[in-house]
């Protein structure tokens, strides 16, 4: 590491604002780390002219006009570059210790909460963007439930981002056998030429559940780099429901570590991709323990001249023993100048497997099917939504959240209309 | 309007291959036009370019439904004029209901006045009823798995739901046991009226016992070799088709 500090007067506006030590020092680490690390390297996406790494946080003012942007859910949390806009919680969830609060919050009134996890864990192997995540995080959403809370209702969070570029960071922590369901929706107010660095870390306890799903729908104008990363304690379960539609340019994994025996993580994720758009999606599962299981299931579809590449990345480590672990990615080319790679990437390095393997396929739309549709009458754009529907339905079925579902649709439809 | 569709002189080709040379044919509402031939003589695609399936080249001559030329038209805009096949090979298509297609295709040919949910519901119903079609079928993806018999019920269906002006029907009766030939042809002349022309493309005369034609054509080398009445399928069904190759046009014979 070099000897002479960089200074980042970012870091003084933290130690002024009363932040805690542990969190500055691990701002200072990451900072003085990110002057040796270099851009992450996709396979096949070049992000060197996306500026990710130049971008500084702003000051997570409240947009001069009110966010017009609300929540039916009981439980809620409504941020705008990571500040809370507004907060609800249903009482009898409160009075059982469940929180569900902006990270500055949280710093003030129960930084123990946030000391074990908060930067302090990080993507294998380090890169630049995630070290400046550490470094300038700032805002965003904490929810934790404690031991044997089991919530029915899903709770919402709702990340509006815009006019500056922001690293919110989204911390769930579930004690064990907590079990409940949370639905994120990231989007862009105002101009959307803006870079994001947001992370999302869960951290599920013993035997505990939690479904995320997550629909991004940022604008167009939007460079993103959005990890996201799971840590699975003995038994625990986690679902994840990936709605990835937004962005211009955008840097997504979804990771999830199935770090002791038994655990076990299902995803369904849908990414969509119209105009310029270019997407570099990374799912994986990483099998640490014995007698964990994971499946995956991915449908894209493109259209215009976006360009996307999905690799589906399953670990089995060696002494991780009865394992199982399927992958499946398909996507549907609307348009001849649309692009998809496809990239299932299996390492398995224990022999005593249960079950692995994975099935791959790009396809384009049946000129047959949308003919017998158009025989009915229906408009070329409208038989196409049909078949994308039907495309992703496999998927769609899966998804027990019928709001995330109409909006999974309604974006296809809007990918379809551009 | 009455409705009529006129054909004339119609010559198809698939990929550089003539399989249509000069046909001519004209239906009006109310009217049941049989057309029967051999295998491979063109009948299923003089149906498919009638609605305008994008591999079928129209070289010469010309479609016109109520008067207007729609050769050069969209299947969906044919459809929005009021014209309908039903297909020898149905496609089958995942994740998407019966219902929820037949929906989308009531409100595209009706668009100023989309349908509500629940009459819309109610014609359904209706029609599944009068086609003796268990209520789950509108649940299940659109041909998805199901049997040769069920996958022609649901082209009826769809004729039934949707009630076009001109109807093309392409061997809906083949591989229906002789129930369901009769349920379908009930259905088709329960909605037969001065406002419906109907074509029926069929090998068996077995159907056209039940829905009579008042016209049989013989399509034969891609030409409508003989025309006449419904006594032209019974003589089919005792003697072949061999004797019209010789009597229409010796040089067919060999
Ligand atoms: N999509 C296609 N590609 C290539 N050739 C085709 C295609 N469709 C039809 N043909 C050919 O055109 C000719 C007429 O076929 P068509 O399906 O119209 O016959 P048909 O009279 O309907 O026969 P059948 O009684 O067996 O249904 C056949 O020689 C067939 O092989
Ligand atoms: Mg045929």
């Amino acid at each position: 590491m070099a000897e002479t500090l960089v200074h980042n007067p970012y870091l003084t506006r933290c130690r002024e604002k009363g932040e805690p030590a542990w969190l500055l020092e691990r701002r200072e680490d990451a900072w003085q780390a990110s002057q040796s690390l270099a851009l992450p390297r996709p396979e096949k996406t070049a992000i060197d002219r996306w500026g990710l790494e130049q971008a500084l946080p702003g000051h997570a003012a409240a947009p001069q006009t009110a966010v017009e942007v609300r929540s039916d859910a009981g439980t809620h949390l409504i941020t705008w570059n990571g500040a809370v806009q507004s907060a609800q919680i249903d009482p009898a969830l409160a009075e059982l210790g469940v929180l569900l609060i902006g990270i500055d919050q949280a710093m003030g009134q129960h930084p123990e909460l946030l000391e074990p996890y908060l930067a302090s864990h990080i993507l294998a192997p380090d890169h630049l963007l995630a070290a400046l995540h550490r470094t300038y995080l700032q805002g965003g959403h904490l929810l934790y439930v404690p031991a044997g809370v089991e919530i029915d209702t899903p709770l919402e969070i709702i990340s509006a981002l815009g006019q500056e570029d922001a690293y919110p960071h989204t911390l769930v922590v579930l004690e064990r056998q907590a079990k409940v369901t949370l639905v994120m929706t990231e989007l862009s107010i105002g101009s959307s030429a803006i870079r994001v660095n947001s992370a999302f870390e869960a951290f599920l306890g013993e035997g505990s559940f939690l479904r995320y799903a997550t629909v991004q729908k940022l604008g167009a104008e939007v460079r993103a780099f959005q990890p996201r990363l799971a840590h699975l304690a003995r038994d625990a379960r986690m679902e994840w429901i990936v709605a990835q539609a937004g962005g211009g340019r955008v840097l997504t994994t979804n990771q999830t570590l199935l770090e002791e025996e038994g655990a076990s993580a299902e995803s369904y994720a849908v990414f969509l991709g119209a105009g310029d758009q270019v997407l570099d999606f990374q799912t994986k599962m990483n099998h640490w323990a014995s007698h964990t299981s994971s499946d995956m299931d991915s449908k894209g579809v493109m259209t215009g001249r976006a360009k996307a590449v999905y690799t589906g990345f399953t670990e089995i480590k060696k002494g991780a023993h009865g394992c199982a672990s399927w992958q499946k990615e398909k996507t549907l080319m609307l348009s001849d100048e649309c692009r998809v790679d496809l990239i299932p990437a299996l390492w398995i390095y224990d022999d005593d497997v249960q079950k692995a393997g994975h099935a791959a396929a790009a396809g384009r739309v049946n000129p047959e099917q949308l003919y017998y549709l158009m025989s009915r009458g229906i408009r070329e754009k409208d038989a196409l939504l049909l078949l994308v529907t039907g495309f992703l339905a496999t998927i769609l079925d899966r998804i027990p959240l019928a709001d995330v579902r109409d909006a999974i649709s309604e974006l296809a439809a809007e990918t379809i209309a551009r | 309007m009455r409705p009529s569709l006129e054909i004339r002189d119609l010559h198809v080709s698939i990929d550089e291959k003539e399989i249509l040379s000069g046909v001519d044919l004209s239906v009006q509402g109310g009217e049941v036009h049989a057309i029967m031939g051999p295998n491979g003589t063109g009948k299923s695609t003089l149906a498919s370019t009638l609605m305008g399936h994008p591999r079928y080249q129209v070289t010469q001559g010309e479609i016109l439904i109520d008067g207007v030329d729609i050769t050069g038209m969209k299947p969906d805009e044919r459809a929005r004029r009021g014209l309908f096949l039903a297909m020898q090979y149905p496609q089958e298509l995942s994740g998407v209901t019966t219902g929820n297609f037949l929906r989308t295709a009531v409100n595209s040919l009706n668009p100023d006045h989309p349908m509500p949910v629940l009459q819309f519901h109610k014609l359904l119903t209706e029609k599944m009823k009068l086609l003796d079609i268990e209520p789950d079928f509108a649940q299940r993806y659109l041909n998805e798995g199901f049997s040769g018999g069920e996958k022609k019920r649901n082209e009826i269906l769809q004729l039934a739901v949707l009630a076009p002006r001109l109807a093309v029907l392409d061997e809906i009766d083949s591989g229906l046991d002789i129930d369901a030939v009769k349920i379908v042809a009930h259905g088709v002349n329960t909605l037969l009226s001065e406002n419906m022309g109907v074509i029926i493309i069929t090998h068996y005369e077995r159907i056209l016992r039940y829905v009579k034609p008042h016209f049989v054509h013989i399509l034969i080398g891609g030409k409508v070799a003989v025309s006449g009445g419904p006594e032209l399928a019974d003589e089919l069904e005792a003697r072949g088709y061999d004797w019209i190759k010789t009597e229409a046009d010796p040089a067919l014979a060999e």
